[in-house]
């Protein structure tokens, strides 16, 4: 609940940070933090700096993401991805 | 109204996807019309139901609500923030989407209509011969 009324708080900003975290660029895309390092690991979301896929301190540049918020082709595709990532974990979770 | 949907409607930022719910919510559709709205078969069955001359009224597989990343049917369905903002101001779009809503509505009232209608005439058929083969049984024969 608390996350909640975090992430509400964060989307009622009135200015946005220059840089975005894991959480707040999920938020921002109402995609699950895991999610936006499957993106990232895809090559399909640009993270600044050099970041290792598994550190979970990635950075994204707020314009980067105000842009890509309402590009229909970057969204369908970032959907897709987590669709089949999504489908591959359940599929995994099946044969163990 | 629910403090969810007014929390939701308040916010100065929506996040760049939303949810059926929340497009609902911007919408001020019901669950079922968009269903209707954003399903190929359902406008489909609707332009069907119309008169060629008709069919520009309603909404077409172009014109239909897309949600993002070609989901499987029972995959939770998400749409672009930014296209629902536009929809939300476009009148045109605004009343093929009620009208398709509520002529599907009628098609399936009518289809459920002609189902009992259908299901009386079977019921009375199968009391007929029923009470055909008692009475045959009720002779002895």
């Amino acid at each position: 609940m608390e996350l909640e009324s975090e992430r509400i708080a964060f989307l009622n900003l009135g200015r946005f940070p220059a840089v975005f975290s894991v959480e707040e660029a999920g938020w921002f895309f109402q995609f699950h933090p895991d999610a936006i390092g499957w993106l990232v690991a895809a090559g399909h979301l640009p993270a600044l700096g050099t970041v290792s896929l598994a550190d979970d301190h990635k950075r994204f540049a707020r314009d980067v993401l105000v842009q890509l918020r309402s590009d229909r082709e970057w969204m369908d595709r970032a959907t897709a991805i987590v669709y089949s990532h999504r489908k591959t974990d359940s599929k995994q979770a099946n044969d163990a | 109204m629910l403090p969810a949907r007014k929390q939701f409607l308040d916010l100065l930022t929506a996040p760049g996807r939303l949810r059926a719910q929340e497009v609902e919510w911007r919408l001020g559709m019901s669950r079922q019309e968009l269903q209707v709205v954003t399903s190929i078969e359902h406008i489909e069955e609707v332009r069907n139901s119309l008169p060629k001359e008709r069919r520009h009224q309603v909404l077409s597989g172009q014109t239909r609500l897309k949600p993002l990343g070609n989901p499987s049917h029972a995959a939770e369905k998400f749409f672009l923030e930014t296209e629902i903002t536009q929809l939300e101001g476009d009148l045109m779009w605004l009343d093929k989407a009620v009208r398709t809503g509520r002529l599907h509505l009628r098609l399936k009232k009518a289809r459920l209509k002609g189902k009992t209608k259908l299901n009386e005439e079977k019921t009375e058929i199968a009391n007929t011969i029923t009470g055909g083969e008692s009475a045959d049984l009720g002779t002895g024969i």
